[in-house]
């Protein structure tokens, strides 16, 4: 394996399984599983931008949350840099911490309301700074507001969250996550609660210091077109597996898997009207209670196309290589273009 | 036919800071039966023309000048018993977030019945119950969900009992504000094509206000860009999204990307929108504008025909 190809992450079978009480019936209380991650593996490349996609409920932030080790997976492995995480002590994920970051989405609940900006970016440093002085702590508050582009703000360590607009807020949470110099960023919708106009800055301001600190992102959005943009590689995610992953391109105009083709023909796009469009019926079934063979079947339109075959109903499908670097999990991806 | 016309409209809010010019010399025409779309930033005005049609503007908002021609009455110079009579049965409106916006503690049945009740005394409750159960089916959800409480609904859900809800008083004018803003992808696609079935079915003109010009484009016959309470371009919607005409709106399509155009990353607007309590003399997009020249300042405002059907305040046409 040559330097570049090196796996940052690695992630094997990882699941991740909440208990969940459901108390709709008066005196009966039945515990079920919902499984939000199902036997997940996926290489995450050193300095990639891989895209997780997906709708809601299909484990997209559970997966970002465990591979941060905020949420705990119930099994599987995560290998960071070499290191499996499971195998560490509190101490040690202490310190494995501040080299996996997250931004979340709203940068209006992410950011403590109390807390000045000093604050906000004083508090990791303390923690996982210690033997650093109060001026050295300064110099990087004040290079990272530099970094993004926060630092021409008046009196700006002084100033508190609801003193600054959505944007500078998620500037903000940058600055907070990059500040301990972190290999890998996991970004959770980062731009969604953001106008138009502003998104893009972020984004750019994003991939600015990817280039310079040489990071690894982990994207995780809804919007698969966002994912084309910004991302190199695209995982497409239901009811907690992994569906199909390719490059960022190959999913959006080559995708095989008949739900990735469903959610880019739902893009909305100014370009083309009458595009064939695969609008799937109802909802996403719930994740504690998982549909049987291919998880997909019961809202897949090639499925309704082959005649409703067994096979889906039964069998799980295995992931098919069908290209460089993109895997399909579909008893039919051969027939998704027909 | 013209089912609604908006001539120079000036609406604004009263503040603790001052004036809010949130809506200035706005002019629009919908044709019955199409389906017109209003886009632009937060803060731009467009939900305040929303809120102003259907006379719904809060205590400290104010039309200043105007005319809100419906069915050629102007509704401006109604009163509030009048207006009573013209919402939810003439023009019904969908409010941002309003999926949200139903009754804990009742069910959905109920609420989409209380306005037809309201508005049509005759209505037997039988009727009532029927139709609505009749529109439930109509928006993709089963007739005997009548009786289920609001929880019991996914955001999806919700969003379709809303959309039955605005159409139960048969109005002829929906007015829909970021309808499917916050859903899921698939569930948008799912609530677009139910906006499209619906106004063929029902003949309804609608004004859809969005964010997003990428719904806006699916969706509408004609578009009107708004920003600082302006319009500055207007026009049957193809033309606009093919052939832009207004730097905020050429700029505002590049900030989004297009799956079927080039694989860059999206450029933004530096800058922010201008105060509306002092707006800018002349357009308001001059000081975020990177073709702008001295004349902007002066410009006033006035939209000219670029192509037949297409319209643009830009003084560089």
């Amino acid at each position: 394996m040559n330097e570049e190809n090196k796996n940052i992450i690695e992630v094997k079978d990882l699941e991740v399984v909440f208990a969940v009480r459901s108390r709709r019936m008066k005196n009966v209380n039945r515990t079920g599983l919902l499984r939000a991650v199902d036997k997940v593996t996926l290489d995450i490349r050193k300095g990639e931008t891989i895209a997780i996609v997906g709708e809601s409920g299909c484990g997209k932030t559970t997966l970002g949350k465990a591979i941060a080790h905020i949420v705990e997976p119930t099994a599987g492995r995560i290998i960071f840099d070499g290191v499996d995480l499971s195998q560490l002590s509190k101490g040690q994920m202490q310190v494995m911490r501040e080299k996996i970051q997250l931004i979340f989405q709203d940068p209006y609940e992410s950011l403590n309301p109390r807390q000045n900006i000093y604050k906000t970016l004083m508090e990791p440093l303390t923690i996982h700074r210690k033997g650093l002085g109060e001026k050295e702590k300064k110099d990087i508050i004040n290079r990272y507001l530099e970094a993004v582009g926060l630092h021409s703000m008046e009196n700006v360590l002084e100033r508190y969250p609801h003193h600054l607009s959505g944007g500078q807020r998620q500037r903000l949470a940058i600055a907070a996550a990059m500040i301990l110099e972190p290999k890998v960023v996991i970004a959770d919708e980062p731009v969604s609660m953001l106008d138009v106009s502003v998104r893009a800055e972020i984004l750019n301001l994003m991939l600015d210091l990817q280039k310079q600190k040489d990071l690894t992102y982990m994207f995780i959005t809804h919007d698969l077109s966002l994912a084309w943009v910004i991302a190199d590689r695209t995982a497409v995610f239901y009811l907690g597996k992994m569906m199909e992953i390719g490059s960022a391109d190959v999913i959006i105009h080559g995708c095989r898997h008949p739900y990735s083709k469903a959610l880019v023909s739902v893009i909305p796009s100014m370009g083309a009207k009458d595009q064939q469009k695969y609008v799937l019926f109802g909802e996403t079934p719930s994740p504690m209670n998982i549909p049987s063979g291919c998880r997909f079947h019961t809202r897949c339109w090639l499925y309704e196309k082959m005649g409703r075959p067994e096979i889906c109903r039964e069998k799980e499908p295995e992931y098919k290589e069908v290209g460089e670097d993109h895997l399909v999990a579909c008893h039919f991806e051969n027939e998704s273009d027909k | 036919m013209n089912i609604l016309e908006l001539r120079d409209l000036n609406v604004h809010f009263n503040s603790h800071a001052g004036k809010v010019h949130a809506v200035e010399g706005v002019n629009l025409t919908l044709e019955k039966g199409k389906i017109l779309g209003i886009a632009g930033e937060s803060g731009c005005g467009k939900s305040t023309i929303a809120l102003s049609i259907p006379g719904l503007l809060p205590d400290n908002g104010e039309i200043d000048a105007g005319e809100i021609v419906f069915n050629g009455e102007n509704l401006i110079t109604k009163t509030e018993k009048e207006m009573e009579k013209i919402r939810w049965k003439k023009i019904s409106v969908i409010f941002q977030g309003a999926m949200n916006a139903f009754n804990p503690l009742k069910t959905i049945g109920k609420q989409i019945v209380e306005p037809m009740q309201l508005h049509d005394q005759d209505i037997t409750k039988k009727q009532a119950e029927d139709r609505t159960k009749e529109l439930l089916e109509k928006v993709g959800i089963a007739g005997n969900r009548f009786h289920s409480y609001p929880h019991e609904f996914s955001g999806g859900m919700r969003q379709r009992a809303m959309i039955a809800m605005s159409l139960v008083c048969r109005p002829e004018l929906v007015i829909a504000d970021e309808p499917v803003t916050a859903l899921d992808v698939m569930i948008q696609a799912q609530i677009m094509e139910l906006i499209r079935d619906l106004c063929k079915e029902y003949s309804l003109s609608m004004i859809i206000i969005s964010h997003d010009l990428s719904v806006l484009a699916e969706l509408c016959d004609r578009i009107s860009i708004m920003y600082g309470g302006k319009i500055l371009e207007e026009g049957e919607s193809e033309k606009v999204f093919k052939n832009p005409r207004h730097p905020y709106t050429e700029k505002l399509l590049h900030s989004y990307p297009d799956i079927h155009g080039d694989r860059a990353v999206v450029h933004g607007i530096p800058g922010y929108p201008p105060s509306l309590i002092k707006p800018p003399e002349g357009c308001p997009f001059y000081e975020r504008c990177t073709k702008r020249t001295d004349l902007c300042k002066n410009h006033d405002m006035k939209l000219s025909e670029t192509e037949p059907d297409h319209f643009s305040a830009c003084i560089f046409l």
